[in-house]
Parts: structure tokens; C-alpha cells; sequence
């Protein structure tokens, strides 16, 4: 059983929370296939090629809480066979940047304080406020994980500037206008435009270019967004090769993904997987009236440890579906065609929180879930 | 950030990247910060193949730091335990808390502000024209 980190130092005004999709990236990079792979490639003592026991970089872009990072860096002996790597973090908030600097050294710190392990030697050198990979080096990235904004939506929010990630732009701002503040930089934790391949698609795009010869990029997609036709995509690079490596067999809608770069040998090179994502929408619902019903009941209680959350969760589906039938609302939206904007023109059958214009992703799944599950009331 | 970060990262303009002078970027106005960080001689002679020494002796320089041997320690070099701990110290446990990072191509200076350094762009670098989801409605 394998810690998750702490993250109750973090403020998810702005900040996509950790939710089932980032436990199951943390479910999949432990799983015994892939960190026996990892492992087989990155850990020390194969070798005595200098090259070959130099430090991994992991890169996660879009770190959001950090809690992937963080369990990563803390986890980095069961996952890559090693106790030093470097991490570091990009987000286009400078909120997450702190909040996974913190996440990271609070998770580093709490391994090397449990009594069963050997000196954890992995160091977090820097979160950056940047696009994606645009603030590093071509060929520098060993592992690149992106957990991204994947849902589908008519437009894909503009990246921020410097100017609106600049600490002092937030003083004397009004109330209503750090709403709309808020609100932005939660709709760049999800919003993926077209497919909800927007920004993955300027990742993927990175991809060649930003790892090193021995690089690998983890990466995170939801059925909307094509996985078949992502990996047909890749394939057409050249030199580039893509498979699903396995299903999670939870909620239908979730599978995992992997693509490869073809090496001169038998020996797979960079591999890309998902586990998929089906909802992102849980940082809106906290602003509704009925965000009690998203937060609260069994699964907070268990969030003890990732596994014990994930498995918990499962079982609560079935066992007590009264208590949280409302995270099967969000994964029956996620079956649809493009859940986050059909009812755009609608107007959403409950009260809003706040008599303003809202993002109209808001709405529509506050409306659906309204719709889907009113037993929950109360 | 640690001081090793600046052997990572480069200009965020597209342009720039295939330019020389866009690495390393240049440190302006650094203040640091040392956090003292556990010696390990094995972990920083697994660091030292990741690093760019020619970046990393002009970002040395530009910190202020004591000068770096020419060439990266090799072979008998990397027993050298001073030498360890030199770059020990210059790369895991000086953080710049503020400053610059300034490009060598197009002059842009990137903020570092309480160790987060900002590479978001102005939006006329950045090409970044899309219209804010709030103003959609």
C-alpha cells in the first residue's frame, strides 16, 4: 500500500482536486507491469555507462495539486528501481506551482521519515509557471507525465499571461472579478476544445522533440478523445509506435493506452498510456448549492491511502450507491458524445450560486446531474 | 528553484529554441537562498552526466559562484570529494528566490518570484489569441 501524498496545505479555488482520474495515473505508473519496465530502464547498477546511471529528469506538465508528482518522487524506488530522481513541475498557474512544490517536498519528506525506507535521495528542483513543456531544453525530459485537460468543449480557453499569474495583479481585485479569475483557471484544468484534444495535441506535438534518447512520456486520455485515432496519429510520425496496454475494468469509458517509439532493437522506447479520464467537472460542482453532494460520504472518509480510495470507491458504486450515486451521474455524462456542452442554450434547473454569468460548462453538468440524480437530495 | 534548473530549461519563444544564445538564460538580480540538503556523493555523480557544463560554468558565473574546472570531472575527478560538494552545493541546495532569467536571443526576461520562475508569455510572444471562456457566455 503506497501513501498519497498530502494535500490538504492546497486551496482547489483554482486547482483541479485530486479526483479518480489522477488516482488511477498514480495506480498505473505503480502497477507491477510498469514499474518493472520503468525500472528495467532507468534504475542504477545495470551498468557501469555513466550515461545509464545518470539521474531520470521526470517532467509532470499541468501539475495541478502535485499529488502525481509528489507520489512519484516519493515512490521513485518502487517505480523507476531507484532512490534519486530530479522533478520537476510546469502549470500555467503560478496557485499550482506552489501548491506542488509544497505537495512534492511533503511527500519526499514523509518518505524519508517512514521507518522502512533506505535514504530517499530524490530532490524537487523547481516548479514552473509555463505552458506545458515551452520552458525546457530540447532532449532534456527522461519521464513526461500530463494528466490533461480532456474534455471535450466548443472553445479552449486562452493560456494566461505572465501579467495574470503575477501575485500582485490579485490585490484590490473585487470579489466578483477573482470569481471570474477562479473560474478561468479552473476551466484551463479541463477544458480540452475540439475532441478534447486541444492542448494534448500541442503536447504530443512536443513529444519528439523534448525527451531524451531514453525518454518516455506518460499521458492520460478519455474515450472522446479517440484514443484509436491519437495512436494512428503517432504511428504517422515515423519511427513511432502505439498500443493499449490494458483496461481498467471500472466504469465503462476507461481504458489504458500505450504508445511507443520504435528503437533500432526489439527494445520499446518511449511509451504513452492512459488510463482514461471521465470527469473533470468536480471543481465547478464544489461552487454549486449541491456541492455537498460531491464532497462528503464514503470517499473522503477512506482517502487515506490512494488504493484504499480506489478500491473503496469501486466497491461504494455498487455497495452504496445512495452516498455517492452522483460520481455515477458524472461518469454516465461521460459516456456522452460531448457531455459538456449540450445543453449550452439551456438554462440550468437549479438556482445558480451567484446571480452572474457563469462558465457555461457550470451549468450544463450541474443541469445533467440535477436531472440524473435527484434522489440525492438531501 | 535550485540552481540546477537552469541547466533544464531554455527561451520559451519557438524561435528561439534553435538558437544558441537562448542557453542558459542569464541570471539577472538573484537573490538566494541556501537549504541545506543531505550530501550524497553517489547522487551527485549520477547528476553530473545530466549537466551542461559549459551552461552550468556561466550560469556559476553569473551567481557569483567560485569558478568551475574547465572540463566536467570525469574518472578519478569525481572521487574528489571537495569537488562534490562544490557542485553539490551550487547545483541542489542554492535556490534563487528572485531575479531574472533573462534570454541571449530575443532579451525577454523571465520573473522569478519566491523561487517560482514565471515563463508565461506576453501575449504578442505567445501568439495566444483565443478567447477567455467567461466571455463566451
Amino acid at each position: 500500500m503506497l501513501p498519497t501524498p498530502d494535500t490538504s496545505h492546497v486551496s482547489f479555488d483554482t486547482i483541479y482536486e485530486p479526483s479518480e482520474d489522477s488516482y488511477l495515473f498514480l495506480d498505473t505508473l505503480a502497477s507491477a507491469s510498469e514499474s518493472q519496465w520503468l525500472s528495467d530502464r532507468f534504475q542504477t547498477g545495470t551498468s557501469s555507462n555513466l550515461a545509464s546511471s545518470a539521474v531520470p529528469l521526470v517532467v509532470e506538465a499541468g501539475t495541478g495539486s502535485g499529488v502525481v508528482l509528489g507520489f512519484v518522487a516519493a515512490q521513485s524506488q518502487k517505480i523507476f528501481g531507484r532512490q534519486d530522481i530530479l522533478t520537476l513541475g510546469t502549470d500555467v498557474n503560478r496557485n499550482a506551482c506552489l501548491a506542488t512544490r509544497e505537495t512534492v517536498s511533503r511527500a519526499i519528506s514523509a518518505e524519508q521519515q517512514s521507518s522502512d525506507t533506505t535514504a530517499l535521495k530524490t530532490i524537487h528542483i523547481s516548479s514552473l509557471t509555463g505552458d506545458l513543456c515551452s520552458p525546457l531544453r530540447p532532449g532534456s525530459v527522461d519521464v513526461l507525465l500530463f494528466n490533461p485537460p480532456y474534455v471535450p468543449t466548443d472553445e479552449l480557453p486562452r493560456l494566461p499571461t505572465a501579467l495574470e499569474n503575477d501575485p500582485t495583479s490579485l490585490k484590490g481585485m473585487s470579489s466578483s472579478a477573482r470569481f471570474d479569475q477562479d473560474s478561468y483557471f479552473l476551466s484551463l484544468t479541463y477544458a480540452g476544445g475540439a475532441d478534447g484534444m486541444e492542448t494534448t495535441n500541442r503536447l504530443l506535438d512536443a513529444i519528439p522533440g523534448i525527451l531524451s534518447d531514453r525518454g518516455v512520456a506518460y499521458v492520460l486520455l478519455c474515450k472522446q478523445n479517440q484514443p484509436e485515432v491519437v495512436k494512428e496519429q503517432i504511428r504517422g510520425w515515423g519511427g513511432w509506435d502505439a498500443e493499449t496496454v490494458g483496461s481498467s475494468g471500472m466504469q465503462a469509458g476507461w481504458e489504458k493506452l500505450v504508445i511507443k517509439k520504435m528503437g533500432d532493437d526489439d527494445d520499446p522506447e518511449p511509451i504513452i498510456f492512459g488510463p482514461w479520464r471521465g470527469l473533470s467537472a468536480t471543481p465547478f460542482l464544489k461552487r454549486s448549492p449541491n456541492a455537498r453532494l460531491f464532497r462528503g460520504g464514503p470517499i473522503d472518509d477512506l482517502k487515506t491511502t490512494w488504493m484504499r480510495h480506489y478500491l473503496a470507491s469501486r466497491e461504494s458504486y455498487r455497495s452504496t450507491p445512495g452516498n455517492i450515486s452522483t460520481h455515477i451521474a458524472l461518469a454516465d455524462c461521460a459516456l456522452k458524445p460531448r457531455p459538456f456542452s449540450v445543453t449550452v442554450n439551456e438554462t440550468p434547473k437549479t438556482s445558480r450560486p451567484r446571480p452572474r454569468p457563469q462558465p457555461r460548462d457550470e451549468g450544463s453538468i450541474y443541469s445533467q446531474l440535477a436531472g440524473n440524480s435527484p434522489k440525492n437530495e438531501g | 528553484m535550485k540552481v540546477i534548473t537552469a541547466n533544464f530549461v531554455t527561451c520559451a519563444v519557438k524561435e528561439c529554441k534553435t538558437t544558441a544564445t537562448s542557453f542558459p538564460l542569464h541570471f539577472h538580480d538573484a537573490e538566494l537562498e541556501l537549504q541545506e540538503v543531505d550530501f550524497q556523493p553517489e547522487f551527485i555523480r549520477n547528476v553530473i552526466p545530466r549537466i551542461d557544463w559549459e551552461g552550468l560554468r556561466t550560469t556559476a558565473n553569473e551567481l557569483g559562484f567560485p569558478s568551475l574546472p574547465e572540463t566536467k570531472p570525469e574518472g578519478d575527478a569525481l572521487t574528489n570529494e571537495q569537488t562534490l560538494k562544490d557542485l553539490h552545493r551550487l547545483l541542489l541546495e542554492t535556490q534563487v528566490m528572485e531575479g531574472k532569467l533573462v534570454c541571449g536571443t530575443c532579451g525577454h526576461a523571465y520573473a522569478i518570484k519566491e523561487g517560482i520562475a514565471n515563463f508565461l508569455l506576453p501575449s504578442h510572444l505567445g501568439k495566444s489569441n483565443r478567447i477567455p471562456i467567461q466571455e463566451l457566455n
